[in-house]
């Protein structure tokens, strides 16, 4: 078979595979003894799938078998390369033991988390949100990710700031993103409502289906409403407080999401965002990770347990600033 | 119904309810309850104690009975009283004096309380401590003493000796259910499986797994490994695994303790009425407390309270700013 011929019949056995949204009612999906589809679980999110298409696959929507082996061996080999490391090499970061972004693409085999704009990119930032980019990134020239903007204390610590100060993690949103380590979520129902149970920050969302509106409150995680469009769990979360901690603190209060939950299989709980932040983008986009169960349990996350790295940044950039006085 | 007729079974509601309350006070709190009431059943079986809680009631009843008045018994009337001079107490101990720090440095002012708006009411005991019968915490051990002393005395030496609360790392199963002065609602869901226990204070989540084993003693957590069970309509929650931790909020507000591997605490939930949740924990921590003692108090569906999102560490600066008050302290003596 011609490389041509063989990727348009994967793509199209790809495409025949992989219905993404199911119209009707499917029969095989687990369900509640009241009916809805069943959710509950630990669903795991981790994966080597980049957010964004990367430059050399531009074009191409699918990954085919042989892209994918190539990729998780690199990764794995990146991962392997690294056990002799000292810690010299890591400071102001953990050790490769510590990561947990899993080791496989995801089961779409898509070459992006994005699937809309069809180019797999996320949309340009609109003029307003490039200028305040700019202006940040002048005030925190020569400045670590995890340091203060100079001159500045706890509420200036730059995009990281809201996960470094144990606020809201850096992947458990909302929107969940594939980070570093703790992807998981756990799902919990009742009739008339859906609890988000993340590892990440133990941070949880409780979130009504009884159809009531919106308060008025922002707040750091929005405030989400949901509802069945047939057997998927449509989120909708509005009214955050100021940035978040999605795409490091990139969105902007306007932020308003629109997340789908479809268990696609027994083991597989399609999530699926829309991201739609005129202050920020210049049109909406969509991602999806294809979250797959997980059997084991979710610790306990106690952020502040242990954790020196606040104080000791600050008093470090304080014994900077002493520095270059002297000089 | 006219006026009269209204007032006649106003009146006998109120007799009613005033025999009811000499009843319950007369009662352990925490003993099993039987009532013709039964709530009613989730899909799944479980009894149904979905819904939005809130122990505020409670607020207005001390946690330990004063010496000297063990093994007395109280009218509703009585009760009720107390309840009015304690919530009178504490307002006229803390008068707004039109600054934050009213109630001195570090205190909030009064708006902040529940018990400032609340009204006063009486919730038919004495006293939270239902068990020993004094109605008061047992003495703690001299390990633990020595323990809590020593920890106060190095307080603000280290982030790590601040109570486990103010680090916004967890209060402990007694902090997310004990009446505080706030945040008081508690959202309970129940899926199949599962009970799971929303605290509005600290955004926190207890994920109860039902007719499950508990986890490997080796896992050790700041609020144990939860496991529930049904014994007829009360849930019943055994907690053990806790985690050591040296510094953490005791029973109520303002008391210092802290908690051992040893600790095990026994909780139940009893729907009594559509609207009433009788809720008792059994704290057994022999490495703390020298006997073991219970707390018991109602909850009230409460279907109107929202709560907020309560995070811990927004514009919070308490932390650097008393671990450097403290370095200052210290360079002065010197």
């Amino acid at each position: 078979m011609k490389p041509l011929c063989m990727a348009v019949s994967l793509a199209l056995a790809v495409f025949v595979l992989w219905s993404p949204i199911p119209a009707v009612a499917q029969t095989d999906v687990p369900r509640t003894v009241w009916g809805q589809p069943d959710l509950q679980g630990v669903w795991d999110f981790r994966t080597i799938t980049p957010m964004e298409r990367p430059d050399d696959l531009s074009g191409q929507e699918f990954l085919t078998s042989e892209d994918a082996s190539e990729l998780e061996q690199t990764r794995a080999a990146q991962n392997a390369a690294r056990d002799g490391e000292v810690p010299a090499d890591i400071v102001g970061n953990y050790n490769t033991f510590w990561f947990d972004r899993g080791e496989s693409v995801i089961g779409t085999m898509r070459t992006s988390l994005v699937t809309d704009p069809p180019d797999g990119r996320i949309p340009s930032l609109t003029t307003a949100a490039e200028q305040k980019r700019a202006v940040e990134a002048k005030a925190r020239e020569h400045t670590g990710p995890h340091e203060p903007t100079p001159g500045g204390w706890v509420d200036d610590l730059g995009p990281n700031g809201l996960q470094v100060r144990c606020i809201t993690g850096f992947n458990s949103g909302p929107p969940m993103t594939p980070g570093g380590y703790n992807n998981n979520v756990q799902l919990f129902q009742t009739s008339d409502t859906v609890v988000l149970f993340n590892e990440m920050n133990h941070n949880v969302r409780v979130v009504p289906l009884d159809g009531r509106p919106h308060t008025e409150l922002r707040q750091w995680t929005g405030d989400s409403r949901g509802h069945w469009e047939g057997d998927t769990l449509v989120v909708e979360t509005v009214n955050f407080m100021r940035e978040t901690s999605f795409m490091r603190g990139g969105a902007s209060a306007d932020l308003r999401l629109r997340e789908r939950f479809t268990r696609v299989s027994r083991d597989v709980l399609l999530y699926q965002v829309t991201v739609d932040d005129p202050s920020t983008w210049t049109q909406p986009w969509t991602y999806e990770v294809p979250m797959k169960s997980n059997p084991d349990p979710i610790y306990e996350y106690a952020c502040h347990e242990g954790n020196y790295a606040m104080e000791v940044i600050l008093a470090g950039a304080r014994v900077k600033e002493a520095e270059a006085g002297d000089k | 119904m006219d006026g009269r007729t209204n007032g006649f079974v106003v009146a006998l509601v109120l007799a009613f309810q005033a025999v009811l309350g000499t009843v319950v006070a007369a009662q352990n709190p925490a003993a099993p309850v039987s009532s013709h009431w039964t709530p009613e059943r989730l899909a799944d079986g479980q009894p149904n104690i979905t819904g939005m809680w809130n122990n505020s009631n409670a607020m207005f009843t001390p946690l330990e009975l004063p010496e000297g008045l063990a093994g007395q018994e109280f009218s509703a009337d009585e009760l009720q009283v107390r309840a009015e001079a304690r919530a009178n107490g504490r307002k006229s101990a803390s008068e707004w004096r039109g600054h934050e720090n009213s109630r001195g440095v570090g205190g909030y002012g009064t708006y902040w309380f529940d018990w400032y708006w609340e009204t006063p009411v009486d919730i038919g005991q004495a006293s939270i401590i239902v068990e020993p019968a004094a109605g008061r915490v047992p003495a703690r051990t001299a390990n633990a003493r020595e323990s809590v002393a020593m920890n106060l005395a190095e307080l603000h030496d280290a982030a790590e000796n601040m109570e486990s609360g103010d680090r916004c790392i967890s209060r402990g199963v007694l902090g997310m259910m004990m009446p505080t002065e706030y945040n008081n609602g508690t959202l309970i869901l129940q899926s199949p499986g599962y009970v799971v226990i929303h605290s509005e204070m600290i955004h926190n989540a207890r994920i109860i797994p039902i007719d499950s084993p508990h986890a490997d003693r080796k896992v050790r957590q700041w609020e144990g490994d939860p496991r529930g069970r049904w014994e007829g309509n009360t849930l019943i929650v055994e907690s053990t695994n806790f985690r050591a931790v040296k510094n953490m909020r005791g029973p109520s507000a303002g008391t210092r303790s802290r908690q051992s591997e040893a600790q095990r605490t026994v909780e139940r939930f009893t729907l009594v009425g559509p609207d009433t949740l009788r809720y008792s924990v059994a704290m057994d921590d022999e490495e703390t407390y020298s006997e073991p003692w219970t707390a018991a108090f109602p909850f009230n569906r409460d279907d109107d309270y929202l709560q907020f999102e309560y995070a811990c560490h927004e514009g919070n600066y308490s932390v650097p700013n008393a671990l450097g008050g403290a370095r200052m302290e210290e360079a002065t003596r010197r």
